[in-house]
């Protein structure tokens, strides 16, 4: 027996002799990943981590700079420079070093030809809307492309490069629109950023490699490879046992980072990030959107609410200091995020004196507020996946208990979760949303009658105060003010805070940028200082 | 062969009443199919329409079944919501990883497994008996989650001994034929090790009831009295009558192979059907979950037809009963 036991020790043994990490070889950037990736061709599918990864293979005219309104929106990518010719037209040059990852140089054709495979609401509704200004995209010559705008607004430079990857139109057009997705050219894409497709070895890892000579510079990372693992603690433990460099999302749960701190090779690097926590308000009664939510539907009890949480504390348990508290639907890492209010303070009594002068009082002595005989109870759902928002609710429901509120937390498979916004079928959904870096999104979630306003928030004024920024030429700073100030004080939601991106990564890595918008674009000018596989 | 065919048509009978089951019962959760798509963006009205058409969600109950068997029939499931792709497609490479561990894991099962219960009924009541018994009923009670954690973290995160996550390593993409067969077999050791550890009781306990019962026969007795060797009386007589009963439990087993174990799975991020079947329930995306539904029925009922064919094949009053 012990005989046995022995042969089984020695073979384990023996299989650990090959090292475990990636052998020796191209410098290669290991990271893992908690979403899978099937392709990564613009348009066909959306997910953060395609996107992500999407960007370094596909570029656009230009990349984001920093803000979406004005004619500095953008950096030079596949254009080098714009000119803007009246209110209404900006003309692209594009770089004539561009070439497509088969050699093919990147001409206005391919411009053309994207614009109007993004502009087409069968490929892409929700990005055709998008595009709803851009009415006219021509080529004037092999290098310069003229846009042409339904009408003049500040966010033309940003709609005109932030929306639309360049695809290349000698291998896509001959593919009909709908058998796009299982082509040869989904398979294995053809761009023209710093990376190219290398392999994928479906639901385990992505491999992109570096394009010797890119035209703005060759990547000093050789390979990138996304591991895909829905688990966090798999994630973790690929992190720590060396066979994967970089782990996104360390946090939550924020204990991970004392798990970090007994490896002193790696570091954390951290960075904000476009999304806010928000607890929504339904303002119209679930299954009858005719009717006012019998609680909601007060602003008061809304205000009482919001301001009976202590969000500071809900946030460190969560994300440690990885967070920064939110008082509007703008994230602070957007352009516009300084100019919210600031969060209306903690505030207890003051929310427990709204309720009662809002006629909620605990009649019967049972620890609930309750008004006419109605409790004020009502449910809390949460989608099971999302880590940081089941622990949220149940923070959130503790606090509020003490507040005499009770909120029953339903945590729901994501399908059913999402399935319930819609309709309204809800009182309170715990969401998490990333929004563009333009202010007049927000208008999608926030705006009278938007689909995505499963809320039901309505108030006239504020969505005139975000058309009229979106229309300014010059400063649509005060509007945006406006506009923050008024979703602040009408308590829609109570926006918790805005998670950092919270990445654990080995040192050595030099010049490591983290864009907002999109985690990995810049890392292909990383340096490696003594670092790397 | 009537017993044979008779057999077989239950089988048949079985499978169908299960996946109607199934598809009324997936198509009567919460939720909506659709709805996964619309995480950040909705749909309009415009793609509601015609994702609905796609993938026939227009049609009354009645015709999607129809729709459904017929498509099932020719090994066509239709196109997942959530991933846009055949789910033959995805089923297909998903199969591979399921196959290699549930094998695996069946192999440490009715070798070792076996032979343990072997020696425990060899030495029943003795400390080994004990100690086994022992250890392999803690096994059975240590949730299968747990268990691969501390393995992950003894065997990858302290020692590097092994792999903590994956089928393969990304690095080994121009290595050779040994090369990637070793770091296959590598990142199987712990998951398969983790499942065999909570299941490999029921084989242990079956076979030493079994041998035990063996070994009080009549003709094991004339055998030792024969002079045969203990090795040939253990194997050759007691073992082999000992046998159908714990065939019996292989043909249970046998949908491991193809369901796989969702936990494990996404301890070692072990990309199998498991863990494709888990996903596709929580985004009630209908076609994978029908599509791999329909993998695990056939696996159950086949699993349970092998079995008593097997134990026909053994044992004739079986089939006469």
């Amino acid at each position: 027996m012990l005989r046995h036991c022995g042969r089984l020790l020695l073979l384990m043994t023996a299989c650990a002799t090959a090292p475990v990490a990636a052998q020796a070889g191209p410098r290669r950037l290991v990271i893992a990943i908690g979403q899978s990736v099937t392709n990564i061709v613009p348009t066909l599918n959306r997910t953060t981590a395609v996107a992500q990864i999407s960007d370094l293979v596909f570029l656009r005219l230009g990349r984001y700079g920093g803000t979406s309104f004005g004619d500095h929106a953008a950096l030079p990518e596949l254009a080098k420079s714009w000119t803007r010719r009246d209110s209404l037209t900006l003309a692209f040059d594009l770089d004539p070093r561009a070439r497509w990852h088969d050699g093919t140089p990147v001409t206005s054709r391919d411009v053309v030809f994207s614009f109007a495979r993004a502009r087409d609401p069968k490929v892409v509704a929700s990005l055709a809307a998008v595009l709803v200004d851009v009415v006219a995209v021509e080529a004037e010559s092999e290098s310069r492309v003229v846009v042409r705008f339904a009408r003049a607004y500040g966010e033309q430079l940003y709609d005109a490069t932030f929306y639309v990857q360049i695809l290349p139109a000698h291998l896509v057009a001959p593919i009909p629109s709908d058998s796009l997705v299982s082509s040869a050219f989904a398979r294995t894409p053809v761009g023209s950023g710093p990376y190219r497709w290398d392999k994928l070895e479906p639901a385990d890892y992505l491999q992109l490699r570096s394009v010797p000579g890119f035209f703005l510079g060759t990547p000093a990372i050789e390979q990138l490879v996304w591991r895909f693992t829905t688990s966090p603690e798999s994630r973790l433990n690929l992190l720590l046992s060396g066979e994967a460099d970089v782990q996104e999302d360390i946090i939550p749960p924020v204990t991970n980072l004392a798990r970090l701190a007994e490896r002193p090779a790696l570091r954390l690097a951290h960075f904000p990030s476009m999304a806010v926590n928000y607890l929504l308000f339904n303002e119209r009664s679930p299954g009858d959107t005719s009717r006012p939510h019998p609680i909601f539907s007060d602003a008061d009890v809304r205000r009482a609410l919001a301001i009976g949480l202590d969000r500071a504390t809900i946030s460190k348990a969560i994300f440690g200091k990885y967070a920064s508290p939110a008082s509007s639907p703008a994230a602070p890492a957007a352009w516009f995020g300084g100019l919210a209010p600031t969060p209306a303070p903690f505030d207890p009594k003051q929310a427990a004196r709204l309720l009662a002068a809002r006629g909620w009082k605990d009649s019967d002595g049972d620890g609930v507020l309750d008004k006419g005989g109605v409790p004020l109870a009502f449910s809390l759902i949460v989608p099971r996946s999302g880590v940081a928002r089941m622990q949220m609710a149940l923070i959130v429901q503790e606090q509020w208990r003490k507040l005499g509120v009770h909120a029953e937390v339903v945590p729901l498979d994501l399908g059913q979760y999402l399935a319930r916004r819609p309709p309204g079928n809800f009182d309170i959904a715990a969401e998490s949303y990333s929004s563009d870096p333009s202010p007049w999104s927000l208008l999608d979630r926030w705006g009278c009658g938007a689909e995505a306003n499963y809320g039901r928030y309505c108030n006239p004024t504020a969505d005139s105060l975000l058309r009229a920024a979106h229309l300014a030429r010059r400063d649509p700073a005060p509007p945006i003010r406006a506009w923050l100030r008024t979703v602040a004080q009408d308590f829609p939601a109570v926006f918790l805070f805005s998670p950092e991106k919270v990445f654990a990564m080995p040192a050595g890595y030099g010049n490591v940028t983290f864009s907002v918008e999109s985690a990995w674009q810049r890392v292909w000018t990383w340096t490696l200082d003594g670092a790397g596989r | 062969m009537n017993w044979l065919a008779r057999r077989a048509l239950q089988a048949a009978g079985t499978a169908l009443i299960a996946l109607t089951l199934l598809f009324f019962l997936v198509r009567s959760l919460p939720g909506d199919p659709l709805a996964i798509l619309s995480e950040d963006r909705p749909l309009t009205s415009e793609q509601v329409r015609d994702l609905q058409r796609r993938y026939q969600l227009d049609q009354p109950l009645g015709s999607q079944f129809v729709a459904f068997v017929g498509g099932a029939l020719q090994g066509d499931f239709g196109t997942s919501i959530q991933y846009g792709r055949p789910v033959r497609q995805l089923v297909l490479e998903r199969l591979p990883r399921t196959l290699l561990l549930g094998a695996a894991v069946l192999l440490i099962n009715f070798t070792l497994g076996l032979w343990l219960g072997v020696q425990q009924a060899l030495h029943r009541g003795r400390p080994i008996d004990r100690v086994l018994t022992t250890l392999s009923l803690a096994g059975y009670a240590t949730p299968s989650f747990w268990l691969g954690l501390m393995l992950v973290l003894l065997f990858a995160v302290r020692l590097h001994w092994l792999p903590a996550a994956g089928s393969l390593d990304p690095g080994l993409e121009s290595a050779g034929v040994a090369s990637v067969f070793g770091d296959r077999l590598r990142h199987l050791v712990l998951p398969a090790l983790t499942l065999a550890a909570v299941s490999i009781a029921s084989s242990m306990r079956y076979q030493r009831a079994a041998m035990l019962d063996a070994l009080r026969q009549p003709y094991v007795i004339a055998a030792r009295a024969r002079g045969l060797t203990d090795r040939r009386v253990v194997w050759g007589h007691a073992w082999r009558s000992a046998l159908p009963s714990v065939l019996t439990l292989f043909g249970l087993w046998l949908p491991i192979l193809v369901v796989g174990a969702v936990f494990v799975e996404q301890v070692f991020a072990w990309q199998g059907l498991g863990s494709l079947t888990a996903g596709a329930a929580a985004a009630r995306d209908y076609p994978l979950l029908m599509g791999t539904a329909v993998l695990a029925t056939a696996a159950v009922v086949t699993g349970s037809f092998l079995s008593d064919v097997l134990h026909a094949l053994l044992d004739p009053r079986a089939r006469a009963e």
